[in-house]
């Protein structure tokens, strides 16, 4: 789920840039540290919406260094058990398939497969696809997945998925 | 729980499954649909969440009773397991606050399946079910799996900096990698051999290479990932640092049946029967293991081996494996039944190699050692050739390692072969009976260097890379400055003598202004050693020697001062402030020069020291010291002697660096 919140980051700038251009450098490097990273608390930040305030740098003694509190608006990514999602194959193989859903990678086990699709090891990419061939899921293709379970590290979340649901599996192409 | 079929209509059929074997079901899921006359009747649910396991031979349009088991839901055994979390039902397993490998409950999953994902383990039993499909898909497609090894053996990678002539080298890539710059040349012929061998046989990458670095070699060769696919398994998911043959029953758990691997060593298969050897494929010259640790920066043009472009290698083992692939396919047709191994086969086909042929060693296995234990004689026994003692008339081929031994003359007058070790290194490495007028043993003939399957003998002593010619260079020049430097200690009258005790050492320094620069560097490094020199301003005054005359650095202008302050700061802005260590192996580099007295200081210490460890050394050693020690001592000093001096050296500098340290402080 997608969530607005409000977060702290420190900044810490070298003297060298204190000069007319401050604020603009704390704010590239807020976005820098910030952008993409993941903590297991907020999950993953996708975007600094609004600088809210910076405050006054605190010198490092015998560094040079300052470090400036800053508090920003963010929208976090943070996959919850249970949640359905949208996301593209990374790779296919005989014990699952693996699916980036943005920044997140979820593994969907062969139990969680629909029991008519197999897998087809010969295709020219690795596929799990209906005897028909109907539906046929394979790399970078698009795939509805509901999380079953996710794993929450300190600066990483990983998440498995099923199939096995109504409306979940192959996105039908646009 | 068992589940059982209620209704109590007849003619009912069983429709479509709507959960898969193996899957965990949530509760009032649907399992399987119910037919009457062939429209949809009715759906069984389960009464209880769990993981469904269908009946044998339930199939659509079987015939349903009343009573009938269809399937049992019982409790998940987590039998795929990812990251400690059960990818079948979703369950954490990893203790609360626990770390990666806790678990709170018993899993089935112990074999990790998926090469590049060794977090993904899945139970016995599913491996097998896999493997078993893996093995039956084989089949159909007629193919055998291959092991290819990288380094070496399909490819040869430096990390040393080169200039890469694009023309010249066109299969050279270069590329980044953990910051550094690698440049990787193919074997001759690498790619036709990959894309014949991959009709025939499912190829995976097996390397000691790191993950990036397998997966980008992976990608140079095989960009389309055609070839290869996601079967890369590289040191990071290798179980043993020892041994690649650990994983192949996590990989194929119905057994290697089907595995063939080639790789230039055998240590590292445990000399295992499904191993072709390949002979160790050398493009850069002195680079053997690029892990080992390296010193020189300089960009060189490339250096080439000179045979490097006569490898034919590739082609002699392209035509192996192919005879290997279609004989166990021409086996495998004729007795089905027969759990065939593709091992038999190769064993087979290396016996034919050498069939028919007798062979007598002479000169080749040491006095005392036992015949049946050499490498020789193990290599021609697996080629199929047989080895007796003496010279006999069942006798074909003598190998000799020098002309005039009585048994060669007894070959020659029985008529028989009489050829170099080389013969045998060249047929176990083709596969073929060699030619043997090529390979005849006459009085010319060089002893022979080399061993099977190596690359020049030479190269081996290169692969050791422990002590690189640059590194050599570096301990001399650290010893010689050490020894000129005691010698001052101990001789205080020395015209180099400047005055440790004068902090800045000015005076001496205008004193000997005419001096050259070089000489001057060589001062200060003195005394930096000396410890006494203490103060950053000589050491920024000593970077820039080069670029002042010496008398108007002296003056100390303040402006000047500023200037360094502000070079010196920025050098904190990324690295610690310089080490002693780092700042005598930058003046090093500046270009000092050996002090006057060089030889008096090291003739000195090899009167002292020198002659004491010569009698630990083996009497080869010693010989070679004997024949040296007349005419230049100091060149022919023993290595560990330098090493042990420059360690004590080192010591000194780095302990006197940290008082100054803390005295700073």
């Amino acid at each position: 789920m997608f969530f607005h919140l409000s977060l702290d980051h420190e900044v810490c700038l070298h003297p060298k840039y204190f000069g007319p251009n401050l604020n603009e450098t704390i704010k590239m490097k807020l976005f820098n540290e910030v952008e993409g990273t993941c903590t297991g608390k907020y999950g993953f930040v996708i975007a600094v919406t609004t600088i809210d305030t910076i405050g006054h740098g605190l010198i490092q003694p015998g560094r040079g260094f300052v470090i400036y509190p800053v508090r920003y608006k963010a929208i976090v990514f943070r996959p919850f058990k249970g949640q359905v999602v949208d996301g593209v194959v990374s790779q296919v193989n005989k014990v699952g398939i693996f699916c980036d859903i943005g920044p997140l990678s979820c593994f969907i086990s062969r139990h969680c497969i629909p029991p008519d699709m197999e897998f087809d090891p010969n295709s020219e990419k690795p596929c799990y696809k209906t005897n028909d061939e109907a539906t046929v899921i394979r790399n970078d293709d698009e795939i509805r997945v509901k999380l079953i379970g996710t794993r929450v590290d300190a600066n990483d979340i990983f998440a498995i998925g099923t199939l096995m649901d109504d409306f979940l599996g192959l996105c039908p192409a646009e | 729980m068992e589940i059982k079929f209620e209704s109590n209509e007849s003619e009912c059929t069983a429709g479509i499954k709507k959960a898969s074997e193996g899957s965990f079901v949530m509760k009032d899921a649907v399992l399987l649909e119910f037919k009457v006359n062939g429209s949809v009747a009715g759906r069984i649910k389960t009464p209880s969440e769990g993981v469904v396991t269908f009946t044998k031979g339930l199939k659509i349009g079987s015939l349903l009773k009343q009573g009938q088991v269809i399937a049992t839901v019982s409790e998940c055994t987590h039998a795929i397991v990812i990251k400690d979390m059960c990818a079948t039902c979703g369950k954490d397993l990893r203790e609360k606050g626990g770390r990666a490998g806790q678990r709170k409950e018993q899993s089935t999953a112990n074999v990790s399946m998926i090469h590049h994902v060794p977090e993904l383990i899945v139970s016995d039993s599913l491996a097998q079910e896999l493997g078993s499909a893996d093995e039956n898909n084989l089949i159909t497609n007629r193919k055998l799996v291959l092991l290819v090894d990288l380094d070496q053996t399909i490819i040869h990678t430096s990390d040393k900096p080169m200039t890469v002539d694009a023309e010249n080298h066109k299969d050279l890539t270069k590329y980044n990698l953990h910051s550094r710059v690698y440049t990787t040349k193919l074997r001759p012929h690498t790619t036709e051999f990959l894309n014949k061998m991959s009709t025939m046989y499912e190829m995976h990458i097996v390397t000691y290479g790191q993950r990036q670095y397998a997966h980008k070699i992976a990608k140079i060769l095989d960009p389309d990932a055609r070839l290869f696919g996601q079967r890369i398994l590289s040191r990071d998911e290798l179980f043993s640092a020892q041994h690649k043959t650990r994983n192949l029953k996590a990989l194929f758990p119905c057994g290697d049946n089907f595995v063939v691997i080639i790789d230039d060593r055998a240590d590292v298969w445990m000399y295992s029967d499904a191993l072709i050897q390949i002979k160790p494929y050398r493009f850069f010259k002195e680079v053997g293991d690029i892990n080992a640790p390296k010193n020189s920066k300089e960009q060189m043009p490339v250096q080439i081996e000179d045979d490097a472009h006569e490898d034919r290698v590739l082609e002699e083992i392209e035509r192996v494996l192919t005879n290997i692939h279609d004989k166990y396919y021409e086996k495998y047709d004729l007795k089905e039944t027969d759990k065939l191994d593709v091992k038999d086969v190769i064993k087979e086909e290396r016996k034919k190699v050498l069939d028919g042929c007798v062979i007598v060693f002479s000169g080749i296995v040491p006095t005392g050692e036992k015949l049946e234990r050499t490498d020789i004689y193990r290599l021609c026994d697996q080629f199929g050739a047989k080895i007796l003692p003496e010279v006999t008339d069942e006798v074909t081929h003598v190998v000799g390692a020098r002309y005039g031994t009585q048994k060669i003359h007894q070959a020659l007058r029985l008529g028989k072969f009489v050829v170099t070790v080389q013969w045998v290194y060249a047929c176990v490495e083709k596969w073929i009976k060699a030619d043997e007028k090529l390979f005849e043993l006459t009085k010319e003939s060089t002893p022979p260097i080399g061993r099977p399957l190596g690359s020049k003998y030479v190269n081996d002593l290169a692969n050791m890379d422990t002590i690189g010619k640059a590194a050599l260079a570096d301990m001399n020049n650290e010893v010689d400055e050490a020894l000129s430097d005691e010698d001052e200690d101990e001789g205080d009258d020395d015209d180099e003598d400047d005055g440790r005790g004068d902090p800045d050492g000015f005076d001496n320094n205008e004193e000997r202004g005419n001096e050259v620069d070089k000489e001057i560097n060589d001062d200060f490094e003195e005394e930096i050693i000396s410890q006494d020199a203490g103060e950053k301003n000589e050491e920024k005054e000593k970077q820039n020697n080069d670029s002042f005359p010496r008398g108007q650095k002296r003056k100390h202008c303040p402006e000047m001062e500023d200037e360094e302050e502000k070079s010196d700061s920025e050098d904190e802005d990324d690295e610690t402030p310089m080490s002693y260590k780092a700042l005598l192996s930058r003046s090093r580099k500046e270009g000092r020069i050996v002090p006057e007295n060089y030889e008096d200081a090291v003739f000195d210490v090899d009167d002292d020291k020198g002659h004491i460890p010569s009698t630990s050394m083996n009497d080869e050693e010693d010989e070679e010291r004997e024949d040296n020690e007349d005419e230049d001592v100091p060149e022919s000093d023993d290595d560990d002697e330098f090493e042990d001096m420059a360690a004590l050296i080192e010591r000194q500098i780095s302990e006197t660096a940290d008082e100054r340290d803390n005295e700073m402080e």
